[in-house]
């Protein structure tokens, strides 16, 4: 279990990025403008929290990176979703799913 | 596949960091780009939008701090980030690093090469296979705590102990005459039976050994030495199955020995035997329990254990005393035991060792309580900075680390240089003119270069622990507001450091006192008067060899025609010839029976030194005649036998008597002459070392001399030549002499009289010139501790002294101050250091020569040098605090 505030928005930015990189992959600003997007808005990351989490992904070895190329043609690093992070992917939504769940009905105690 | 492309990344960024970086950087300028680019598509002023895309964005430096604090990698990277400031702060602040770096290289160069001696001695795998199996047989009785092998006893070991002993060997040393082709020269060499090669674990690289037969038959067989085989040979392979000329007899090689092997003896002095030949010990000669005179060693079988072989050989041993009563006596005690090789080895250097290694202590002690000083000063006055730096967000750990990287940078830059240092002292020490095997194996090798490496950051962390104690305690916030004076300097680092200086003069003190008596006894001992004149003497040793000197009358005309021959030479003013030349030897005793003294049943015989003289040997020796007469040449062998005796042979056995024709009865089979009348007395002669007590001595003449058992004349002797000549010039004159008699006879050992005194207190004037070292070493540190703390102490207490001028005081009374603080610290360690130097006087003491330990001219000496030094450097910081110039030290708050 998370035991900050920090560390869980730690975790859940690594599971959000995961999911956005299992669609498609992407370089660190595009990462950014999807999950906005997908989240309609609610979530914009700061950049100061994105890059971060996506070097500490690295390290643990769930997405790897490349050069590549920019819509205009600048040189860019493109990040792809490794095996491993496909199933650590998995294994996060299952667990967000149940620990969202479980808030919910606490929440709906009155 | 993922995880080769994690590894690899992770290299890449260690290697190629600054393209990582730019890379990072290209990223987020990429982002910043693409935001301000939508802020604009979205209506925003581009100059607007660019500004609040970067406000949104945030300190970008900040993230890319954090962004590259989460690498793995990061740890090392700040590390090395760590050691390039350590490196800036110590340029920084040159006198101390400069002084730091001095202390550690001296302490811990001091340390290393005592460490390569203790590792050329003792810790080098001995030349033999598998030697903790090897034991050392020594035998001891009665008066003789430490005795050889006779050739029974042998024999006994050898073939009774079989269950416990896989193989048994005795060897004893000599030296033979190789007369090839050029210049005839004589070889250390050794004699070993068949089995000794066995025990020892070695196995010749070329040939064999050789078979019991062959050394009981005699065979004419030979082992050569590696190195003698390289260097007469060129490492000829086919030289097995040659034939040398050795002592005047053919003898064939049989092999060739491994390189690096030597018999146990000479592992730690003398000059490692050349070649080798067979000892026979023939069993129908099993009656000679007497002769102890070969050394030897066994190899235990394997699944014995040790203590079951030693208990075999010891119950064997003193089971002689009931097998062989007449051989040994009851009281005499007689007993062997067997002693694991290395330990045997090691115990002959323990004393000298021990000595030295509590002097290397003492100095790393001192050099410890130096730096720690230094360091502890240093952090003091680093608190401002370390204060500051924690306020800007560094952690305790972090400074911790920070200082921690300083002082192991330090300690190991020390060590670097401590390492030359001790490359320094050893190359020295190499060049020594001894006669030790071990010390050409003197130097750096992985081992010692293993011990720096340990040595070196693990004193660096020690100091770095200590030094970093101060650092939680301060209040940061109060280091802060301060002006100038920086801290609270708290009491107990004050204390600390002055008690670190006050042992570091007492330690300082001891080693002082210990290396000035030795020196005064080491001069005492040069001094001494040996009883025999020492310049412009050459001497050499010529042995005559069997082959060509069969009879006895062929040694006695050789000698008998080389000394007046040599005496004719104009170059030469005196010459003589002796067996055992003095400070270069040992005497053997003979006993005697005093005519008209019949000695009683039970009691011991009257015994004395015994040496075989020619004519002109104590005119050539300086040897002053106190009575009687010399041996002249009408002392010949059909002449009644005489013998020249020594003042205390004559104050023995004859108290109160002239000694002058009174005659005794040499003990001994065969031994000529029976009787002997007194002739002559001479002065005493300090013969085995300059500190020898003195013995009963007695000459007798060449001519008439025939050893027990075979009766043969004395063969090997040394020639003694008064000459204003040295001996390199002199040689050409004495060789022509000698060969015009013997073309093949080689002339050994020719050197000056002098010289062989010289050498003679080799092993003290070692022990004096290390101690020495060690002491100045420890001198200079101290000074340099006293020096910083009184710097320092003067550096903090600036603002008072100056208050103190400024209201009139004069400059002599604050320099008094600063001085009388030194002085106190001076006195305390000076009376520490001497109840430390009394209560280890008696340790020293078997060291010294006519010196008393507690000598006071010594102490004296050494506690105004001590204290001359510490007043040279208060001296400074003192003239300092009395220039201070208080409007300036106001103005710096």
């Amino acid at each position: 279990m998370a035991k900050t505030q920090k560390e869980l928005l730690q975790g859940t930015l690594d599971l959000l990025i995961l999911k956005t990189l299992v669609l498609q992959p992407l370089h660190g600003w595009g990462i950014a403008k999807r999950i906005q997007q997908l989240s309609r808005d609610v979530l914009s990351v700061q950049q100061g929290s994105l890059y971060p989490a996506l070097y500490r992904l690295q390290d643990r070895g769930m997405i790897r990176s490349r050069r590549g190329e920019s819509e205009e043609g600048r040189p860019v690093k493109i990040y792809s979703l490794s095996a491993k992070g496909r199933r650590q992917l998995a294994a996060d939504t299952a667990h967000w799913e149940t620990v969202s769940a479980a808030v919910n009905h606490v929440l709906q105690a009155s | 596949m993922d995880t080769l492309w994690r590894w690899r990344e992770r290299l890449r960024r260690i290697l190629f960091k600054s393209r990582v970086e730019r890379e990072v950087a290209e990223e987020m300028r990429f982002h910043l780009e693409m935001e301000t680019r939508e802020r604009i598509a979205r209506g925003m002023d581009p100059a607007e939008a660019r500004r609040t895309a970067r406000i949104d964005f945030g300190a970008v430096e900040r993230y890319r701090a954090e962004a590259r604090e989460t690498r793995w990698g990061h740890r090392w990277d700040s590390l090395a980030q760590d050691a390039r400031y350590a490196l800036r702060t110590l340029g920084a602040s040159p006198g101390f690093s400069v002084v730091a770096l001095f202390t550690l290289a001296l302490g811990i160069g001091a340390c290393t090469a005592v460490f390569s001696l203790v590792n050329a001695l003792l810790l080098r795998p001995l030349p033999y296979g598998t030697p903790e199996q090897v034991v050392w047989i020594e035998t001891a009785w009665e008066g003789s705590p430490r005795a050889k092998i006779s050739p029974a006893e042998f024999l006994d070991y050898r073939d009774r102990l079989t269950e416990v002993f896989s193989a048994v060997g005795v060897y004893a040393f000599g030296a033979l005459n190789l007369g090839d082709d050029g210049e005839p020269v004589r070889l250390p060499a050794a004699a070993f039976s068949s089995q000794t090669l066995s025990a020892l674990g070695v196995t010749p690289t070329l040939g064999r050994g050789w078979t019991e037969e062959e050394s009981v038959t005699g065979a004419p067989v030979v082992l050569l030495s590696d190195a003698f085989w390289r260097q007469r040979f060129a490492a000829d392979p086919t030289v097995v199955g040659r034939t040398l000329l050795v002592d005047g007899r053919e003898q064939e090689v049989l092999g060739v020995l491994p390189p690096g092997f030597q018999l146990p003896e000479t592992l730690l002095s003398g000059s490692p035997a050349q070649i080798y030949s067979p000892l026979g010990i023939d069993p129908a000669d099993v009656t000679n329990r007497g002769s102890h005179f070969m050394s030897g060693v066994a190899r235990i079988r394997p699944g014995v254990s040790r203590q079951a072989a030693v208990d075999a050989l010891e119950r064997l041993a003193t089971g002689f005393s009931e097998e062989f009563p007449d051989a040994y006596p009851v009281e005499k005690r007689f007993r062997a035991s067997a002693i694991p090789l290395a330990q045997s080895i090691r115990g002959l250097v323990q004393k000298p060792l021990a000595v030295l290694a509590a002097a290397v202590a003492f100095v790393l002690l001192i050099t410890c309580a130096n730096v720690t000083n230094l360091l502890l000063s240093r952090a003091d006055r680093r608190e401002r900075e370390l204060a500051l730096r924690a306020a800007l967000g560094a952690g305790r750990g972090r400074l911790v680390r920070q200082v921690m990287v300083e002082s192991t940078l330090l300690a190991v830059l020390g060590g670097a240089l401590g390492l030359a240092i001790a490359a320094l002292i050893i190359r020295g020490l190499t060049q020594l003119p001894f006669d030790v095997p071990w010390l050409a194996t003197l130097g750096i090798d992985s081992r010692v270069l293993l011990f720096v490496g340990l040595l070196s950051p693990l004193s660096g962390v020690l100091f770095g622990l200590v030094s970093t104690l101060s650092i939680g305690h301060l209040p940061m916030l109060a280091a802060l507001k301060e002006g100038a004076q920086t801290s609270t300097d708290s009491i107990r680092s004050q204390r600390l450091r002055r008690g670190l200086v006050i042992a570091e003069v007492a330690v300082a003190l001891m080693l002082l006192s210990g290396a000035g008596l030795l020196s005064r006894s080491f001069v005492r001992l040069v001094n001494v008067d040996p009883g025999f004149r020492t310049d412009d003497i050459v001497t050499t040793r010529l042995s005559l060899p069997d082959a060509g000197y069969p009879e006895n009358t062929d040694l006695t005309r050789f000698f008998g025609e080389l000394v007046p021959r040599l005496a004719e030479l104009p170059q030469v003013s005196k010459v003589g010839a002796v067996t055992n030349l003095p400070l270069a030897t040992r005497l053997g005793d003979m006993d005697f029976e005093v005519e008209g003294r019949p000695i009683p049943e039970g009691d011991v015989e009257p015994a004395a030194d015994w040496q075989v003289v020619t004519p002109g040997y104590f005119d050539a020796m300086g040897l002053s005649l106190l009575r009687g007469r010399q041996i002249q040449s009408t002392d010949a062998a059909e002449s009644p036998g005489v013998v020249v005796i020594n003042e205390t042979f004559a104050d023995q056995i004859w108290p109160r008597e002239d000694p002058l024709g009174k005659r005794f009865r040499l003990l001994g089979e065969n031994t000529q002459p029976e009787v002997a009348e007194v002739i002559g007395v001479v002065r005493d002669v300090r013969h085995e070392s300059l500190s020898q007590e003195r013995h009963p001595q007695m000459y007798f003449a060449h001519q008439q001399f025939r050893f027990w058992g075979q009766g043969r004349a004395v063969a090997a002797m040394s020639l003694v030549v008064q000459s204003a000549l040295p001996p390199a010039e002199l040689r050409a004159a004495i060789a022509e002499t000698v060969h015009a008699l013997d073309a093949g006879l080689p002339l050994s050992e020719v050197r000056s009289m002098e010289d062989v005194r010289r050498f003679s207190v080799a092993l003290p004037w070692l022990l004096m010139s290390v101690m020495a070292a060690f002491s100045g070493v420890a001198l200079i540190l101290s000074t340099v501790g006293i020096y910083g703390v009184m710097a320092y102490t003067v550096s903090q207490r600036l603002p008072e002294l100056g208050v103190r001028l400024a209201l009139g005081a004069r400059p002599n009374q604050i320099s008094r101050l600063v001085l009388a603080q030194g002085a106190a610290l001076t006195l305390a360690g000076i009376a520490l250091g001497l109840s430390g130097a009394l209560v280890s006087a008696r340790a020293i003491s078997g060291l010294l020569f006519e010196v008393s330990p507690i000598d006071p001219v010594t102490l004296i000496g050494v506690t105004l040098l001590l204290a001359g030094a510490a007043f040279a450097a208060c001296f400074l910081p003192a003239l300092r605090a009395t220039r201070v110039d208080l409007v300036e030290l106001l103005r710096a708050e």
